[in-house]
């Protein structure tokens, strides 16, 4: 009797956890902390899990932070700046120094060209039907001109790249982000950018394709090795692009603030527009 | 009468449009002048950074973006404090972004929109644009009607509000040198000196 061969992804059960845990946390609300609360807990080594409402009135403007887990998070981050220092930075300045940038520049493209399916079929979903004809022009001009995406010549056409990902339409349809996590290796984080990326990594074609039609298994998952890999060089580039900028980060005061604060404002947790300076002789037209 | 209140509606619309316009002729203006410094490798070091201190005296109201960026501290300092806190601060901001020059590549602002915000601002949307290179770089800026002129009160790059990230930076270097307002005094400084030696070398 022939058995049946399905190939059941392991990462399977880790969405369906991960997916279970994502709706209480959307379902919580932001609550505002008072900014002493905050550096006072930073300074006496974070044991706090409870969240005031307080609101500071002293300055216009609050930062609307959620990090229930510091002190996880700050452990986590801990480990992480260790791998990097020993590991991921200076494979990410051998890139920078050994690798001429002509050959980034193809590389970034052709990494670029890669994504545009899933930024496709983000731009649909956030009803963004305009830029995602956009997007499916660049895909295929570049696919076919472009060598395979190696070279992008639809932004020398005039169409310019948009980037665009489940998050971000996760964002769009009303999910709150949960609170801030530091993951393992991946960095700051939280659980709607967490349930994007595994969305991405199924919803993405190039791992469908190898998912399912490459001849190697790696650790018992089929395609194992282009998958892994070329996660692997895309975390490389994107280190590499940030070098200049965390260099800078790990030099101020408190790091894991720092990166706090930039992932939160990126990931318009906090909308960093409605909270700027109020200069106090300003003229406003009715 | 009806014709009055007619005429004072289309006024004051005209009067928004006018600001947003101004505004972004404003940031555009900005935008040129600070190309152009960029573009000039081969002034001194000294010039281009006077003429970029000019151009953010000019421009931005540091005043105000250091005060808030200061926060609840400011309460705590007397005048003196705050006249040398603000000379400090700008010293801090132009050596910061006079190291950055050199990375100029022929890069071009682009204003890409506006829009209002609920504490009567304008955002003025724009892109750096790198020929050759995929994805533009986004900032907005936001800027105030003053009774000083249009000021920008703050530089969002891809979400990120500059203010925003300083305040969360000076707070944790005085927090974490137990609340004295003077330890930041010493934190800029030695970013100063540190980002000035490294100009120096340019």
């Amino acid at each position: 009797m022939r058995r049946l061969n399905i190939e059941k992804p392991k990462f399977s059960y880790i969405i369906a956890i991960f997916l279970t845990s994502a709706l209480p946390a959307s379902i919580s609300m932001a609550q505002m902390v008072d900014m002493d609360f905050l550096e006072k807990n930073q300074s006496q080594g974070a044991e706090n899990i409870e969240v005031i409402t307080d609101e500071e009135t002293l300055y216009k403007g609050k930062a609307t932070v959620m990090d229930p887990f510091e002190p996880i998070n700050r452990g986590i981050f801990h480990v992480n700046s260790v791998l990097d220092a020993l590991l991921i930075r200076p494979l990410a300045y051998a890139y920078q120094d050994l690798v001429p940038d002509f050959t980034k520049d193809r590389l970034s493209s052709f990494l670029s060209n890669l994504r545009a399916p899933v930024i496709f079929v983000n731009d649909l979903l956030q009803g963004e039907i305009k830029q995602s004809l956009a997007t499916l022009t660049r895909f295929l001009i570049n696919s076919t001109f472009g060598f395979f995406g190696v070279l992008d010549v639809a932004s020398y056409a005039g169409l310019e790249a948009k980037n665009n990902n489940f998050e971000e339409t996760f964002r769009r349809w009303g999910i709150a982000s949960g609170p801030y996590i530091v993951l393992p290796l991946f960095g700051p984080s939280s659980f709607r950018n967490l349930v994007g990326d595994v969305a991405e990594f199924f919803v993405d074609p190039y791992n469908w394709y190898m998912r399912n039609h490459h001849r190697k298994k790696f650790f018992g998952q089929r395609g194992g090795v282009p998958i892994y890999s070329r996660a692997a060089i895309v975390s490389l580039i994107a280190r590499e692009k940030a070098l200049a900028i965390t260099e800078k980060l790990d030099k101020t005061e408190d790091p894991y603030a720092q990166y706090r604060i930039l992932y939160m404002q990126n990931r318009l947790i906090i909308n960093a527009i409605e909270e700027s300076a109020v200069p106090d002789d300003v003229i406003i037209n009715q | 009468m009806k014709f009055y209140f007619v005429a004072i509606a289309l006024f004051s619309t005209s009067i928004l449009a006018a600001t947003q316009e101004s505004s972004n002729a404003f940031v555009n203006e900005l935008g040129n002048d600070v190309i152009s410094i960029l573009r000039n490798k081969h002034q001194s070091m000294a010039v281009r950074k006077s003429n970029f201190r000019k151009e953010i005296r000019e421009h931005f109201d540091l005043p105000s973006i250091g005060k808030f960026i200061i926060a609840r501290y400011w309460r705590r300092m007397n005048d003196a404090q705050h006249k040398k806190y603000i000379s400090l601060f700008e010293d801090a901001v132009i050596e910061n972004y006079a190291s950055q020059f050199d990375n100029y590549k022929q890069q071009s602002l682009v204003i890409t929109g506006s829009q209002k915000t609920k504490d009567g601002g304008t955002v003025i949307s724009s892109e750096i644009r790198t020929p050759g290179k995929g994805t533009p770089l986004h900032i907005k800026w936001k800027v105030f009607k003053t009774s000083r002129g249009l000021k920008v009160l703050d530089v969002i790059v891809e979400n990120v509000s500059m203010s925003l990230t300083l305040r969360n930076e000076y707070s944790s270097v005085i927090s974490s040198r137990g609340g004295k307002v003077d330890s930041l005094f010493v934190y800029l400084k030695d970013k100063i000196n540190e980002d000035r030696e490294e100009n120096r070398k340019k």
